[in-house]
């Protein structure tokens, strides 16, 4: 049979370069988002930067044990001790590094936001060089590594406030103030490391690759790792979801335009097993062939994909491109598995093709909407419908979550695509109507054309579902969260003010202490910490808390709580959220951040819309940072005098007021965009492929029909009739694939809305319609071009 | 005693399909080895029916069709089409070669379906019996309508069927190639007995025939034995008026 379909195939190269096609690029496709994958995975970390040249770095083993009844659990210490001065006396050979943050204030030259301060003598660790000017000396002569110039005064801020410094040297290398020995040793007591030169005995060492342990850019990588990999992973994802839909779809097209072919064969004595035997022969040929090509083309892309997300800064540029093979064998494995099993249904159905539909001239289409499809469209789409009224009512907080949106919005777009016939009709009739208005024979001919070949229509209309429904409901979900989060964020707060430091250093003693001074002014501080738990008795978690005073707290925030009151907050208590799984009233076992255990009575249990995870006293904030000061105005406060008492305050300390208002927009612009670049990639590669299958089964379905069009001729239709009844067509079935992406997305949208509505209350369905109409605007394009170039062609 | 001589035997054959319309009315009709019938009637008279019942690509809704000698309304979906591989040709109106094939290989695909070795004589045997040996490496676009139309007929008989189904196998030809078409039929029942069933509405067609079978309303109403093409007409001219 395979040699009869060998044969064939010049007839239809169309339809065979055209599974071919989406199938390879399908592979290829998977391929290289796997690979990319593998990359953020498995790229080595970066070398060692902050002790390059020393061999040898002793740090403090600094990490809370707690044993469990499954054995020792361990995380790492928020808050350091240091090495202490006893194993430092042991090797006096060894540098003596303190890492702290040091920032030299704006204005007087510009250092980087995470500048550290540290000893001159820990300058020979990496090594960073004196390019200009000398060591410093006095306690208060600095060396910058770059944005001063020597002979300089500076003022130099650091946690406990700024003081005047003369900068005495410049060194290469990344952000640093270097201080003497002695003066970093008085501005930050704690030992961090010591490096040698030589191997020590007798206390565990860090070597080699471990010293990158010690980089300051180390939770950044991780962390530009992480964000990498999740984009990627959810760009794999929907490149899966994709290649399965477009490629079965494909499929079971190329199989339906040779209903007559099968009937013939039926005719001439092909039995239902051999024309099956003939579809699942040539489709695991065309699997083979084309997911290989694609699987061992894919990973070349890969390079070029890493790129363009390092240049959107959406992936940091120090990856290193896997090598790993595991992504081509599962493209490759995926495809065939896709392939056949699109093709399982469309053999099916040819097998049963009637013999006597070869003696009918015109190809009349049988029921395309079979029980089978009917019921698992129907399934799918039900399924999502009731994950959807679950997550809103049980986890309204996870139903915001891209991991559970997402699988939800492929369920949707499947089940409509497979439902889509039943509503081609209708929606063909009812798009008609303004056709009819319009002369000539394209408005009898259009809908017609549209409503009698369903299952064309359906096909060609998948792309167009995919790409306009995810592109809706992806940057609709991501507007809209946006929206509730700045909502949520914004709610509680009832400060007028709010300062915020500009590095890493946080708001220093010295600058809170002059805010206090403020007149007329509430003042209330959050400093981040951490607390840990042991939940469910085995696993040690490491919980973010904000360390803040309670007298001052009510009158900035309004922090919502489901049971019990923050007016209860003291040095024994704390609030919780609702996740910690903690009762009111419990006393619960608690790891502070210096590893101190501790017994606090919770208070109160916070709503999900609460801005933080939990809340306890300053008592527990040890060396935090302040990241926030909310300022409040008292009645018959002058706005005008507080503004400039905050703008005085904050002169040279590195930070900087703004309004509540300015703050809400300015937060929401900067997560918006950083989420936005993250969906635009994840779209981008949706519609790259969505684009390339939907002009691909539009030639497909051209081919077809070139008997109809020269028939159309030979009436007399014009050439330029011929082209806009094609043309006409074409913009008919993108309506027909908008209509229904309209559908997944209001649905989708819908859904999200009734869960934020119950985190962030009332907030706008929003529809981002600019990017929503581009992405129909080209599917229009695309589909007409495709459309009318065959056309143009033979017409 | 009839159904022992015949290759096609229709007994009490009912039709009905969806919506209500009745295409076979209890038709009960046989086909004798080695004769040429041509069945004709009215549009809607039931004709392409009883051919494709007989031919067993469609079902009857009740009765029984025997097709040398076995019963088709018994046969399994797999075993029905191995019999209509082995026993019956089919000619249509509109040719249906595979147009990438060229002549021989549309002609040896019953045999390859078949799944026999293909002997390259007997295809060229039967090329040669509707006069196209030389033919044989053409594509069916690169032959004439009353060719393609041969290369059909070599088809259905490359597998030596009991019985030859032809449903308008002259429509799409001009009157000069349809005598050809027309007159190869009829060697082929007169030199190798072969059993032919034809439906037509060419009177002229139905001539060369040697029986005319006349169908009303999903009825046989009438035969003409020995036709000539003026008596079909006029026979034609009163069912239509009749109905």
């Amino acid at each position: 049979m395979l040699n009869i379909a060998w044969h064939t195939l010049r007839t239809r190269l169309v339809s065979f370069v055209g599974t071919f096609l989406a199938l390879a690029l399908g592979a290829a496709l998977i391929a290289a988002m796997g690979q990319v994958l593998a990359t953020t995975v498995d790229s080595p970390d970066r070398a060692p930067q902050r002790y390059a040249a020393t061999p040898y770095v002793v740090v403090p083993d600094e990490r809370l044990r707690v044993e469990t009844w499954q054995g020792e659990q361990s995380r790492p210490l928020a808050e350091r001790h240091g090495l202490t001065a006893e194993l430092a006396a042991r090797f006096p050979g060894a540098v003596l590094d303190r890492i702290f943050p040091a920032q030299v204030a704006s204005g007087q030259g510009k250092l980087g936001g995470d500048a550290v301060g540290r000893p001159w003598s820990a300058s020979r660790t990496a090594p960073q060089r004196l390019v200009e000017g000398r060591a410093p000396r006095t306690a208060r002569e600095i060396v910058v590594s770059t944005g001063a110039r020597v002979g300089d005064k500076v003022s130099v801020i650091t946690r406990s406030g700024t003081k005047p410094y003369t900068v005495v040297g410049v060194t290469d290398g990344p952000p640093t103030v270097f201080f003497t020995d002695d003066q970093a040793a008085r501005l930050s007591p704690r030992i961090d490391a010591l490096a040698l030169w030589t191997r020590p005995s007798g206390v565990p060492v860090l070597t080699g690759q471990e010293r990158a342990l010690m980089d300051p850019n180390r939770e950044g990588d991780e962390r530009a790792r992480d964000n990498a990999n999740t984009i990627v992973g959810i760009a794999a994802g929907f490149a899966v979801f994709i290649a399965v839909f477009v490629v079965s779809s494909t499929f079971a097209f190329a199989v339906a335009q040779r209903r007559r072919e099968f009937a013939l064969l039926r005719t001439v004595g092909a039995t239902r097993r051999q024309v099956r035997r003939m579809v699942y022969g040539e489709a695991g040929f065309v699997a083979v062939a084309a997911s290989a090509l694609g699987a061992l083309a894919g990973p070349y892309a890969a390079g070029p994909i890493l790129d363009w997300l390092v240049g959107l800064g959406m992936a940091p540029a120090w990856l290193v491109p896997s090598r790993q093979t595991w992504p081509a064998v599962t493209a490759f494995v995926v495809s065939v598995v896709v392939a056949l099993a699109g093709v399982s249904v469309a053999a099916r159905r040819a097998g049963r093709v009637h013999p006597a539909e070869a003696m009918r001239e015109a190809a009349i289409e049988p029921r395309v909407m079979t029980w089978g499809r009917l019921l698992v469209g129907a399934g799918l789409f039900t399924a999502a419908l009731i994950s959807m009224v679950v997550n809103a009512v049980s986890d309204p907080q996870g139903a915001t979550n891209n991991k559970s949106f997402m699988p939800i919005l492929m369920l949707l777009v499947a089940g409509v695509g497979l439902l889509a016939p039943v509503v081609v009709r209708p929606v063909a009739r009812l798009l008609a109507v303004p056709l009819s208005r319009l002369r000539g024979v394209g408005a009898t001919l259009v809908p017609a054309a549209a409503a009698t070949s369903v299952r064309r229509t359906a096909a060609t209309a998948a792309p167009v579902l995919v790409a306009v429904g995810l592109a809706a409901a992806l940057l609709g979900a991501a507007a809209m969260t946006e929206a509730a989060k700045t909502a949520t964020q914004a709610a509680p707060v009832r400060a007028d003010y709010l300062v915020l430091p500009e590095g890493s250093v946080g708001l220093d003693r010295q600058l809170v202490e002059r805010l206090r001074a403020i007149r007329d002014v509430e003042i209330a501080t959050t400093a981040p910490t951490s607390m840990y738990t042991l939940e469910g008795k085995t696993a040690l978690i490491q919980r973010p808390t904000e360390a803040v005073d309670p007298a001052r707290l009510g009158s900035v925030l309004d922090i919502p709580v489901t049971k019990g009151s923050l007016a209860q907050l003291n040095d024994r208590t704390i609030a919780v959220s609702e996740t910690w799984e903690l009762e009111l009233g419990e006393s619960a076992k608690l790891w502070r951040a210096d590893g101190s255990e501790i017994s606090l009575k919770v208070v109160a249990l916070l709503a999900p819309n609460a801005p933080s995870d939990s809340y306890v006293t300053t008592a527990h904030a040890f060396s935090a940072p302040v990241t926030t000061a909310y300022v409040k105005l008292r009645p018959g406060a002058s706005a005008r005098e507080v503004e400039s008492a905050l703008r005085r305050s904050t002169q040279g300390h590195n930070a900087r007021a703004l309004t509540k208002d300015a703050w809400v927009s300015e937060t929401g612009d900067r997560r918006g965009s950083a989420s936005r670049l993250g969906l635009l990639v994840v779209l981008g590669i949706i519609l790259a492929y969505t684009a390339i299958s939907l002009v691909n089964i539009l030639l497909m379905a051209a081919s077809d029909r070139t008997a109809e069009r020269a028939s159309l001729r030979l009436l007399g239709a014009t050439r330029a009739q011929v082209v806009r009844y094609v043309a006409g067509e074409a913009l008919l079935v993108v309506a027909i694939g908008v209509v229904l992406a309209a559908a997944v997305a209001a649905i989708s949208l819908g859904g999200l809305w009734s869960s934020l509505v119950q985190i962030a209350g009332p907030i706008a369905i929003s529809v981002p319609w600019p990017a929503v109409g581009a992405v129909i605007a080209g599917c229009v394009a695309l589909a007409v071009a495709a459309a009318v170039a065959p056309a143009l062609r033979r017409a | 005693m009839e159904a022992l001589d015949s290759a096609v035997e229709l007994t009490a054959v009912t039709k009905h399909y969806a919506h209500g319309v009745t295409a076979l009315d209890n038709v009960s009709v046989g086909f004798g080895r080695g004769t040429f019938t041509a069945v004709m009637g009215p549009s809607g008279s039931g004709k392409s029916t009883l051919l494709q019942c007989a031919a067993g690509l469609d079902k009857p809704t009740s009765g029984r069709i025997m097709v040398d000698g076995r019963d088709l309304t018994q046969l399994t979906e797999r075993k029905l089409t191995l019999l209509r591989r082995d026993r019956v040709g089919f000619v249509f109106q509109s040719f249906n070669l595979l147009p990438s094939l060229t002549a021989e290989q549309n002609v040896a695909l019953p045999l390859k379906l078949a799944g026999r070795r293909v002997d390259r004589e007997l295809v060229r045997q039967s090329l040669d019996a509707v006069g196209l040996a030389e033919r044989a490496g053409h594509r069916p676009a690169e032959l004439s309508g009353g060719q393609q139309q041969r290369v059909a007929i070599a088809r259905a008989l490359v597998a030596r069927p009991a019985v030859l189904f032809g449903d308008e196998p002259t429509g799409a030809l001009d009157t000069n190639t349809s005598r050809d078409v027309l007159r190869l039929l009829r060697s082929l029942v007169d030199r190798h007995a072969q059993t032919i069933v034809m439906v037509t509405h060419d009177p002229a067609a139905a001539a060369y025939a040697d029986r005319v079978l006349f169908l009303a309303d999903g009825r046989i109403c009438g035969q003409l034995l020995d036709p000539t093409a003026e008596a079909v007409s006029g026979r034609m001219l009163m069912l239509e008026e009749s109905c």
